[in-house]
């Protein structure tokens, strides 16, 4: 359906694409901190925590990348 | 006393303005070569050709000399460019619509997750993507509009030798909506 929808607007499927895998990724690490949590595994937890940051800012990149080109693009 | 009533008909009457018309064809062209207008109008084709590529602006000042200018078709254009503008508004309007549903759709999974970091972080690169997108439309309005000013500001520089020599042959320096040519070109000099 988002698909369809972004390709009526002209929207690149792409970014589209990434945003889900951001939010699956958000919800598979959301999952397993709180799984870690009740079973009394702090340290795991943080570290699961972490891991997903890392993993959605590098997902995240060609969407930085691409405000800031536009960015660059409207400056004279 | 007399003096000055007979100063001032004189005045408003140097001020009023009489429109003469040409009506002799070869006499106008013979007027515009030698003003040499037709180089002028052909520099100023180039800028006016995109928008108004029916109108011929050789045409039109002929037919303005003379005084049976036709303005319906100037008009059908700017009507028609008014259209394209609006529509394009539009479209811009329901690409950002668009966007807003995405990102009620996602920002509704994204609240389901919870309100740690990662979350958060998710949330605020969804909301990048917004950004980026709706500034993707908002950067080709701001270059056409660039674009249409530099293009502008072109067609104004043509037209102010033009006015010139018309001010220079006519001779009605002293008329006051003349001044802003004088504007024009100083602020040109001063450029």
């Amino acid at each position: 359906m988002l698909t369809t929808l972004s390709n009526k607007s002209g929207i690149d499927s792409t970014y589209l694409s990434i945003i889900l895998k951001i939010t699956g990724i958000a919800i598979l690490t959301e999952f397993a901190v709180s799984i870690c949590n009740d079973s009394g595994e702090t340290a795991i937890a943080n570290k699961i925590d972490l891991g997903g940051k890392v993993i959605i800012i590098s997902i995240s990149i060609p969407i930085i990348v691409a405000l800031l080109e536009l960015i660059i693009e409207i400056l004279p | 006393m007399h003096l000055k009533i007979v100063i001032i008909i004189f005045a408003i009457l140097l001020l009023l303005p009489s429109n003469i018309m040409a009506n002799d064809s070869a006499l106008v062209s013979s007027q515009l070569d030698a003003l040499n207008l037709s180089s002028f109008i052909k520099e100023g084709e180039n800028y006016t050709k995109e928008s108004f590529s029916e109108i011929d602006i050789n045409k039109l000042l002929n037919s303005a000399v003379s005084g049976n200018i036709n303005n319906k078709n100037l008009y059908k254009t700017i009507l028609i460019l008014l259209g394209k503008e609006v529509n394009l508004g539009i479209s811009t309007l329901g690409k950002i619509l668009i966007i807003i549903v995405i990102h009620s759709v996602l920002k509704n999974i994204s609240e389901n997750i919870g309100n740690n970091e990662v979350s958060q972080i998710a949330y605020y690169v969804e909301f990048i993507l917004i950004v980026t997108l709706a500034m993707s439309n908002f950067t080709t309005i701001i270059e056409s509009i660039r674009e249409s000013i530099t293009n502008l500001i072109s067609y104004i520089n043509i037209l102010v030798p033009i006015l010139l020599s018309l001010i220079v042959t006519t001779r009605k320096c002293s008329k006051c909506k003349y001044y802003t040519a004088y504007y024009f070109i100083c602020n040109n000099i001063y450029r």
